[in-house]
């Protein structure tokens, strides 16, 4: 009697549970292996090996309950990925990378005149270039497997962006000492966030065995 | 189960507690422990249990650990040393509930 299944058939549930809202792979690899594991556990109860009874049984009874919470630890992960990316701010790595920043942002602030330099657009140049690396490059990597933590930290990212951009750059303008602090904070700020982005791309990488 | 939500507040406790007298599960396998502890009196949901693994995972209680087993992978959750820590006092913060409902529900005869 079959007791395990076969590839075929664990693709298959990876696919239903895909189409049917479950788009994360780090969340579905678990539901995939709770669906294999209960049809299992019933091949060996009812003497049966029909998968595709078995699931359809399982689908029937568990399908709800399987796909109503599943996505609702967003603000635990929101809290995850910030708490990371401040714990990051000290990091040697990110220390190094903002250090560099602020030397070139100086040396070119030395050697052009202030006329010359539109700040905004130096700043948005780098930060756009950073988001870009930080958050598309995991994404590209992975093609069409989505990863929670990897989705919702760019989101997390372009949000936090908008909103200091929106607000507080708005305050500043015309204070250029201030602009220059609020500068450095933010490219301080984006450069973290660009590590620990880079940090979960290698985790889940390892992790999910991807490629 | 007659009353879930007689249960629901005490998941990452059970979670906790479980796996702190086991290297590591998986979340089948709480399900299943769960039944066989309870002989069948409390069945964990699938809708339930996840998102409070990766609550607990989130919050730095958990860490996972991936092993590809019988053609798929499967996500292991040990305790870290945080959840050690929150695992001792979830337990205690239940038993304190546990008497005071007690007291409520089956009152000590006073002596006067």
């Amino acid at each position: 009697m079959k007791q395990q299944l076969t590839k075929e058939e664990i693709q298959f549930i990876d696919n239903y549970l895909k189409n049917s809202g479950v788009e994360y792979i780090d969340t579905r690899t678990e539901v995939v292996d709770h669906v294999a594991s209960e049809i299992e556990n019933r091949f060996i109860e009812n003497n049966t090996s029909d998968f595709y009874e078995e699931f359809k049984m399982y689908m029937i009874q568990h399908k709800k309950a399987l796909l109503k919470n599943i996505h609702k630890y967003r603000w635990s992960l929101d809290k995850k990925i910030l708490k990371q990316v401040f714990v990051n701010l000290i990091n040697q790595k990110v220390l190094a990378i903002s250090g560099l920043f602020l030397v070139i942002g100086f040396t070119l602030m030395n050697t052009l005149s202030f006329e010359n330099v539109d700040l905004k657009t130096t700043y948005l140049f780098i930060t756009v270039g950073i988001l870009f690396l930080s958050a598309i490059y995991p994404l590209f990597w992975f093609r069409k497997q989505k990863i929670s933590v990897i989705n919702r930290s760019a989101v997390l990212c372009y949000l936090l962006n908008y909103w200091f951009f929106s607000t507080i750059e708005k305050m500043l303008t015309g204070h250029l000492y201030g602009y220059g602090v609020f500068i450095i904070a933010l490219t301080w700020f984006n450069i973290s966030f660009a590590v620990t982005q880079v940090n979960y791309f290698k985790f889940y990488k390892d992790k999910f065995q991807l490629s | 189960m007659s009353n879930s939500k007689l249960y629901k507040g005490s998941l990452s406790t059970i979670i906790l507690k479980l796996l702190a007298e086991t290297h590591k599960m998986y979340g089948y396998e709480i399900t299943q422990k769960v039944k066989e502890l309870t002989q069948g009196e409390l069945t964990i949901t699938e809708g339930a249990l996840y998102p409070a693994l990766h609550k607990l995972e989130a919050d730095g209680f958990l860490e996972v650990e991936m092993q590809r087993v019988d053609n798929r992978l499967r996500k292991y959750y040990k305790l870290t040393q945080a959840g050690n820590q929150e695992k001792v006092s979830r337990i205690e913060e239940l038993e304190r509930f546990i008497e005071t409902i007690q007291g409520i529900v089956k009152p000590k005869p006073s002596l006067g």
